[in-house]
């Protein structure tokens, strides 16, 4: 997960995540990407929200994406033909294609270990269990809304 | 240990730009950003040509905390200056497949300089309010993909709102009619040993303080959580073993001379130098290059004067 608040955009996650997937560092080809918008205003970061129905299971013409028990979204490249039905139903916008292998890639959780959240420099992206996002995504909702710390 | 950079020389006067391949071996000193073009500014300082350059080092735009590191260079009317900056341009420029930009001459007209994946072009600005001005340049190409250096109001900034530049370089665009450079690329930056490359930076982001962020987008690539891009520091190029250091990380791309809580910063630089180029140079031979580099910068200011 990502604490917005503490993102500045630096890119250092994009960088990194395309140099280990790529063998280069190729930001628009990362698997996590810091989408600057209106100028110098605003910023997205685009990655695989690991749905618990992913679309791009049943948009994937040739099926090689997958959900997986641990609930991590997989694809296998071989049998992708980059076709892009997956990044043009993902709500997201996650998959992006990547130029070397001729394939649509996502964010496959480095194997349990991410290297962005190893990197980040503010600590805003976190890899937790589903109910640790869940808690701290209501604990923020509360504070917001109630004020206080909790 | 060979190694080619490519720069990019523009000339507004006649609107052309050209390509050209620096590099060369020298007894294993490691080259790398702005210790290239010493003999490119003492041609066109001898022959009365005020040009302005940005250079990218080796380790600019890869990833590695503060590596959003290049060095401003340009003379004008008798006065040479050098200054190590950090921001998204480097990188951007490295992206589009150039490590150095060089630009001579003075454009008829208020115009931008865009440069697209290795494209080239000089395009008239029309419109003269800043608002509508920077609206145009980022209509040139699509968000998020690319870095606009603007000069207004004296000094230079990156997408509008981090400075990048002092004064002299403002000027310096200023007295082409250079009103912007936009850079857009989607070309790899090259790691020659990525799994090296990668521990590193995993071992030195844990030297670097976590800290929130106050503006957006913020540092890039930088450690530390309080600071936002740091404007251009004048390289003095003098012979202390502090300003070799300076010199020495300029030419490699790191803006970190002002990160206190980096401990024994040529060695960690050095590594990362080493990562990226796949080279296996010392830290001697670093410190000669940077040593080299700031003769031929002194030669250069004074020259200049």
């Amino acid at each position: 997960m990502i604490e917005r608040s503490k993102c500045g955009g630096c890119g250092v996650c994009q960088a990194l995540c395309s140099l280990k997937r790529a063998g280069e560092v190729r930001p628009g080809e990362s698997a996590i990407r810091v989408e600057r918008y209106a100028g110098a205003d605003g910023l997205n970061v685009v990655y695989c929200q690991h749905c618990a129905d992913p679309v791009c299971v049943t948009a994937c013409l040739k099926g090689v994406v997958d959900r997986g028990a641990d609930g991590a979204v997989t694809r296998r490249e071989e049998g992708c033909f980059a076709c892009g039905a997956c990044e043009v139903m993902c709500p997201f916008g996650a998959p992006v294609y990547d130029s070397v292998r001729d394939v649509y890639v996502t964010c496959d959780l480095c194997g349990g270990d991410p290297l962005c959240v190893k990197v980040c420099p503010t600590g805003a992206l976190a890899y937790l269990e589903e109910a640790e996002i869940s808690r701290r995504f209501r604990e923020g909702h509360a504070r917001e809304r109630f004020g206080g710390n909790r | 240990m060979r190694d080619v950079s490519k720069c990019l020389f523009v000339d507004l006067n006649t609107e052309s730009a050209e390509t050209l391949s620096l590099g060369g071996e020298e007894n294993g000193f490691p080259r790398s950003g702005w210790g290239f073009l010493p003999p490119l500014f003492l041609c066109l300082l001898e022959k009365g040509r005020p040009f302005v350059s940005v250079s990218a080092g080796k380790v600019t735009g890869t990833g590695a905390p503060g590596s959003a590191g290049m060095t401003w260079c340009g003379a004008s009317g008798g006065v040479f200056a050098a200054a190590a900056a950090e921001g998204r341009f480097g990188a951007y420029l490295r992206h589009s497949g150039f490590e150095h930009l060089c630009v001579t001459g003075k454009a008829a007209k208020k115009a931008a300089l865009l440069i697209r994946d290795g494209e080239v072009s000089v395009v008239p600005l029309r419109k003269r309010r800043e608002e509508d001005f920077l609206r145009e340049l980022r209509s040139f190409t699509a968000d998020g993909e690319r870095v606009i250096v603007t000069e207004a109001d004296g000094a230079l900034s990156e997408d509008g709102d981090f400075p990048l530049g002092d004064a002299f370089f403002a000027g310096l665009f200023r007295e082409k009619n250079l009103s912007a450079v936009v850079v857009s690329g989607h070309g790899g930056i090259p790691v020659a040993d990525p799994e090296r490359f990668l521990r590193l930076c995993a071992e030195f982001r844990g030297d670097c303080p976590a800290g929130e962020t106050t503006a957006r987008p913020a540092r890039y690539l930088s450690p530390g959580g309080e600071r936002n891009l740091g404007a251009g520091r004048l390289l003095s190029f003098a012979d202390s073993r502090e300003e070799l250091e300076k010199t020495a990380l300029s030419l490699l791309g790191l803006a970190w001379e002002n990160y206190d809580f980096i401990d024994d910063k040529l060695r960690k630089a050095l590594a990362l130098y080493n990562a990226v180029t796949g080279a296996n140079c010392r830290e001697t031979e670093l410190t000669e290059s940077a040593r080299k580099a700031a003769r031929q910068g002194r030669e250069l200011l004074g020259k200049g004067r």
